[in-house]
């Protein structure tokens, strides 16, 4: 703890070595939230870019409420939204909110990685993408989300339950496809 | 094979909350290259609070030299008030002297007592001018001693002499008296006006403004409007109160449309269900009207008969109510007003422009009903005629509340104008 407030000091004091060491620190963690939110590996890479520029010129503002990580993480995702909202400003609107509970599905958690699950991720349209993100890794609730987003809360809501659908048939195929080549390998 | 059912969002959770991915190397090398260790010099504050700054040392510096005439006035003044009396009891000792010129004499004639008559100012204009008229006189008598330069004419056939320039100095001193003692008296003021407005707002959120900058990007000012009446109690020559009812228009654009053509999903043309951000809200489009514009003109990018602007007005009826206070009284008034806005929405209108033409394509959603603006300005005031004034404000509105009703970004309009109208005092 100590050290990384003396890595904030040093990067509020603009010493280059200090920003290296807080983005040594953090980077890795922030791309794989940032491969979260892109559709592909250069949109990621300028969306960490553009935050830890961000991060650098505003970290003045850290207030040390709440934790250091959490606050960068915060920056991702807002500049992740930017961008987003920048490509997305026509978004569907749906006028029957077809949001169920949530759905129950198949175990396979032991079966599949974090790299997996990025790409499964990254294979959503935007819109069930970022909502999915909002909600379920970051925890927004569906009223903050449609206001983050400018939508209505039931498309919110309908686009989380699609989100979640897909996911689940993808999560499935993978696991089935591997699940079966497991067991021909295991009867030879 | 079923296992134990989990919820995918906490599997997705579990398994990506702390994960960590390799990072190419340009990156922090091209970090490197665009993060500013030294903070730049805010020219653009600085060039600001310097035009502030010459423009208040300037209006300070006008005043203070209208001040100065004003007193070299009112020294002038002063020497001709002992002899002179009071513009209130003028009227009423003219005729009470008169009334006693005729009853006294018995033998005048009709003819000489309308004559008489006729030399006994009946109305405000005549009483103004009698007034002068003795002062000057008096002035002709104290210019000498006062050793002011005199210049006697040939054709004079009246009691004084032709003034010079200090005794006419004294004499629009004395002018100014006259229409000071009439502008002393409180009073009501019926107007109206008009203000053309340069309208913009700014953005605040609880995200640091990070968020804010996109729409920052996007979004511009827009030249709207103000017009109605005013009515204005004048409690004292300093002080007044004025209410009223204005129509005033906020609004801003966008540079969407342009963006329009690049739509992804096609399936969101054939159902016509989208909507458009902004930072003031939602833009509900008309399906319909939206589908030809982007679905016909704006898919065929070399198209440029529609603007790439889209255009949201917000208009409402403005209750003001403002405190003026009167900072120089002279031929020209200068007065400084502040004071606090009701505003209530009555429409709201997105549209876009073809040639000359406005395409009306929906609302914005999701706009506050009523909120509250404060607006200061400083004021010229100058009378034209008897009781009427031609008046021009620089006037600066600015949102107390928010004009929508998103928690996350809320929009605060402000507008700069030149208020111009004309009061009729009673």
């Amino acid at each position: 703890m100590e050290a990384t407030d003396s890595i904030i000091k040093g990067c509020t004091e603009g010493h280059k070595k200090s920003q290296e060491q807080l983005y040594k620190l953090y980077s890795r963690k922030m791309y794989a939230v940032c491969l979260m939110y892109a559709k592909d590996h250069d949109t990621a890479q300028d969306i960490l870019q553009e935050s830890f520029i961000k991060v650098f010129q505003n970290i003045q503002t850290f207030q040390n409420k709440g934790s250091f990580e959490g606050w960068i993480r915060r920056i991702v995702v807002n500049t992740a939204l930017e961008r987003y909202r920048k490509n997305h400003f026509l978004y569907p609107v749906s006028e029957v909110s077809d949001y169920t509970e949530e759905a129950s599905y198949q175990d396979i958690m032991s079966d599949i990685n974090a790299q997996d699950l990025l790409t499964i991720i990254q294979e959503l349209t935007p819109q069930y993408r970022m909502v999915f993100n909002l909600y379920a890794i970051e925890g927004y609730s569906h009223q903050e989300i449609s206001q983050m987003l400018s939508i209505s809360e039931g498309t919110s809501k309908s686009n989380l339950s699609r989100a979640r659908k897909i996911l689940q048939e993808k999560v499935e195929t993978k696991y089935y496809n591997n699940s079966s080549k497991n067991i021909q390998s295991t009867a030879w | 094979m079923v296992r134990d059912e989990r919820n995918i969002d906490r599997i997705f959770r579990d398994t990506l909350a702390d994960a960590e991915v390799d990072v190419p190397e340009l990156c922090w090398n091209n970090i490197q290259k665009q993060v500013q260790p030294k903070r730049k010099i805010a020219w653009n504050a600085i060039f600001q609070l310097a035009v502030a700054s010459v423009a208040l040392f300037l209006s300070f510096a006008g005043g203070y030299w209208l001040s100065e005439r004003n007193n070299q006035y009112k020294a002038l003044v002063y020497y001709n008030q002992q002899s002179l009396p009071a513009l209130e009891t003028f009227y009423d000792d003219l005729l009470t002297e008169t009334n006693q010129n005729l009853s006294s004499n018995d033998t005048l004639t009709e003819i000489q007592k309308n004559n008489i008559l006729k030399k006994t100012p009946l109305n405000k204009i005549e009483q103004k001018n009698s007034y002068i008229n003795l002062a000057e006189n008096n002035a002709a008598d104290k210019s000498k001693d006062l050793n002011f330069d005199n210049k006697n004419t040939q054709n004079s056939s009246s009691n004084y002499t032709l003034l010079s320039n200090e005794t006419t100095m004294l004499y629009n001193a004395l002018e100014n008296k006259v229409n000071d003692d009439d502008k002393d008296k409180s009073g009501w003021l019926i107007g109206g006006q008009f203000t053309p407005l340069y309208s913009y707002r700014s953005l605040r959120s609880d995200n640091a403004d990070i968020q804010n900058d996109l729409y920052n990007q996007q979004e511009n000012a827009v030249v709207a409007f103000s017009s109605g009446f005013s009515i204005q109690y004048q409690s004292s020559n300093r002080w007044s109160i004025q209410s009223g009812i204005n129509y005033t228009t906020y609004g801003q654009s966008s540079n969407m449309m342009a963006e329009a053509s690049g739509l992804q999903n096609t399936d969101q043309m054939s159902n016509g269900k989208f909507n458009l951000a902004t930072s003031a809200g939602p833009i509900i489009p008309e399906s319909t009207v939206m589908e030809s514009l982007v679905g016909g003109n704006l898919n065929n990018k070399e198209n440029t008969s529609i603007s790439p602007n889209i255009f949201q007005d917000f208009n409402y009826i403005e209750i003001p109510v403002w405190v003026k206070y009167k900072v120089l009284d002279g031929k020209v008034d200068f007065n400084i007003f502040g004071g606090i806005n009701t505003n209530l929405l009555v429409n709201n209108k997105v549209y876009v422009e073809q040639g000359n033409e406005r395409i009306f394509i929906g609302k914005t959603d999701n706009l506050s009903p009523i909120h509250y603006t404060s607006t200061i300005g400083l004021g010229l005031e100058y009378q034209l005629i008897y009781n009427v004034r031609f008046n021009l404000e620089p006037t600066f509105k600015y949102s107390l509340t928010p004009i929508n009703q998103n928690e996350m970004i809320r929009n605060y309009p402000y507008a700069f104008g030149i208020m111009t109208g004309m009061r009729f005092k009673f």
